[in-house]
């Protein structure tokens, strides 16, 4: 177990990070709140990949449903922020409930195939349902009331990276508390051995179905932090391409760590940002040649790397 | 609770039947070894009691309480306890993680080190980082999380040297001895079971060909030979 003072510097590193990257890129908060926004949903990946030992290619579809819930939340209901990033949350939570019942009683590659159906099943539902969702021109026309009605939106995108920024360091802390309780530890062990914990008296499938259903919900929280800070939601943001996308971020920082989440994110979006301006059609093949030299040479992400370095450094064997 | 029993227990994986008919009733406090050769059904005798093996005839119960159909989690909240052959601790967690992780409690841990006061000082080590006898412990451990009634010992000395197997076996008698556990003992080494077990079991491909006291089987050197391969038994 860590220490006192050595959990709250890893608690204050999160909101230490957003303070460089605004000193490196004061000009582009919005690009920051993006990172800050994937993050929470790499995040809540890493729940169900690292955690819980389940490979999915579907996240997506939670962080969809929580953007397209916070957008039609702001457009009839309400456009106060906070309780629309509950109605995200709530979006995202019931979307992976409902399918986890079904989806946690199978295994290896039907899952993951699974996943990828019920991601395109809401695709589709919501490609079609033009009248509610705005169908391929996206959600849009609707605008965000000031947060805790005091701080504006701005088109410069400055309160939308400190909005993302509480969000991520709240989701971080809370889940680092989670990942040591006795429920994270379940999960982690079920990962390890399922058959094991079940005949320690761990009930597998249904730590299985609550982590999934809490990865969702987290997964729809950004969604709906998307949807408040671009105020448009596209078809995109329910793709198996978009699931895709942050798995790899999740493999690059590596799983099963919450800091491979960050680290992940954070060097996929910068290398996205600068190859792309670079080479707007073939940006991917960074992505691809790192993606393909971490899975060789350092199967665990950066940082298995970094814990290799300091386990070095320390004499000590990385965790 | 009355005691755990495999009543007509023919049992396997898929299609393949590896133990057939076999019947036991273990009552609290009770000590019963198992022994026979590779592949005798020894291992799933036990997984048909815990649930990692298919039933496909007869019942096992605890008490009046028919658990052939329940999930393994059900079978360990009725009073199951099993420490697993190859010891199978979750490497990537710590000592106190795989103690946690079947769902235990504090007071549970603290009643672990009691035990095996070396698993305390090893609490923030990973499971990897354990020597055979302190994975052992941490199996041991673990299995009593639940307080178990009775305990499934799976080839607990394997692996182990001497003194660590001597250090092993006097936790265990004194953990049954204290708990008053019903405990099933599945062990290669002969000497152990028959000093450790009030009765016997011996399995010959999937079936009893004895079952009787430990001072009963040491007068039979036929069953010995057949079914262990041995041709006298040794301390």
């Amino acid at each position: 177990m860590t220490s006192f003072p050595t959990r709250i510097l890893g608690d204050l590193a999160v909101p230490l990070a957003g303070l460089i990257l605004l000193a490196l890129y004061p000009s582009q908060q919005a690009f920051l709140a993006q990172i800050a926004i994937t993050a929470i949903l790499v995040l809540s990946l890493d729940l169900v990949v690292g955690f819980a030992g389940l490979a999915t290619l579907g996240h997506a579809a939670m962080f969809g449903a929580g953007a397209y819930a916070a957008g039609l939340y702001a457009l009839h209901v309400w456009s106060e922020p906070l309780t629309g990033l509950i109605a995200g949350a709530l979006a995202g939570a019931v979307v992976a409930g409902a399918t986890a019942l079904m989806l946690m009683r199978a295994h290896g590659l039907t899952f993951l195939m699974m996943t990828v159906a019920i991601s395109q099943v809401l695709y589709e539902i919501v490609s079609k349902a033009r009248d509610v969702t705005g169908g391929d021109d996206g959600l849009f026309g609707f605008t965000m009331q000031p947060v805790l009605g005091v701080w504006e939106f701005d088109f410069f995108g400055k309160l939308a990276f400190w909005y993302s920024l509480a969000v991520l360091w709240i989701v971080f802390v809370l889940l680092r508390r989670l990942m040591v309780t006795p429920f994270g530890q379940t999960v982690r062990a079920i990962r390890d051995d399922a058959g094991r914990v079940g005949s320690l008296g761990g009930r597998v499938y249904r730590h299985r179905v609550v982590v999934y259903t809490l990865s969702g919900g987290i997964a729809g929280l950004a969604g709906a932090l998307s949807a408040q800070t671009v105020q448009v939601v596209g078809l995109s943001s329910l793709s198996v391409t978009y699931s895709a996308e942050i798995l790899v971020m999740l493999v690059l920082g590596g799983t099963g760590r919450l800091w491979g989440a960050l680290v992940g994110t954070l060097v996929f979006t910068v290398i996205h940002h600068y190859a792309a301006s670079i080479d707007p059609v073939r940006w991917m093949l960074f992505i691809g040649l790192i993606l393909v030299v971490i899975v060789l040479f350092l199967p665990g992400g950066l940082t298995r790397g970094i814990a290799l370095i300091h386990a070095w450094l320390t004499g000590r064997r990385a965790p | 609770m009355n005691g755990i029993a495999w009543n007509g227990v023919s049992a396997g994986y898929g299609a393949t039947t590896i133990i057939e008919e076999i019947d036991l009733t273990v009552a609290p406090g009770e000590r019963i070894g198992v022994l026979g050769r590779n592949g005798a059904g020894k291992t799933t005798m036990l997984s048909a009691m815990t649930g990692g093996a298919q039933i496909l005839k007869g019942t096992v119960r605890a008490g009046d309480r028919d658990l052939s159909n329940l999930p393994p989690w059900a079978r360990s909240r009725a009073g199951i306890g099993v420490v697993p052959q190859t010891r199978d601790i979750f490497r990537s967690l710590t000592v106190r993680e795989n103690l946690m992780a079947g769902g235990g409690t504090a007071a549970d841990m603290a009643d672990a080190f009691a035990l095996f006061p070396r698993l305390k000082e090893r609490l923030g080590n990973l499971g990897a980082d354990l020597s055979g006898g302190e994975q052992q412990m941490l199996s041991i451990a673990r299995a009593l999380m639940n307080r178990p009634t009775f305990l499934l010992l799976d080839e607990p000395l394997e692996g182990l040297s001497p003194l660590v197997s001597q250090d092993v076996m006097a936790a265990i008698r004194k953990l049954v001895s204290d708990r008053n556990l019903g405990c099933v003992l599945v062990e290669q080494h002969v000497g152990t079971v028959l000093d450790f077990c009030d009765r016997v079991l011996v399995l010959q491909r999937g079936r009893v060909v004895f079952s009787g006291t430990s001072d009963a089987l040491r007068t039979r050197p036929d069953v010995l030979e057949s079914a262990i391969g041995l041709s006298g038994v040794s301390g």
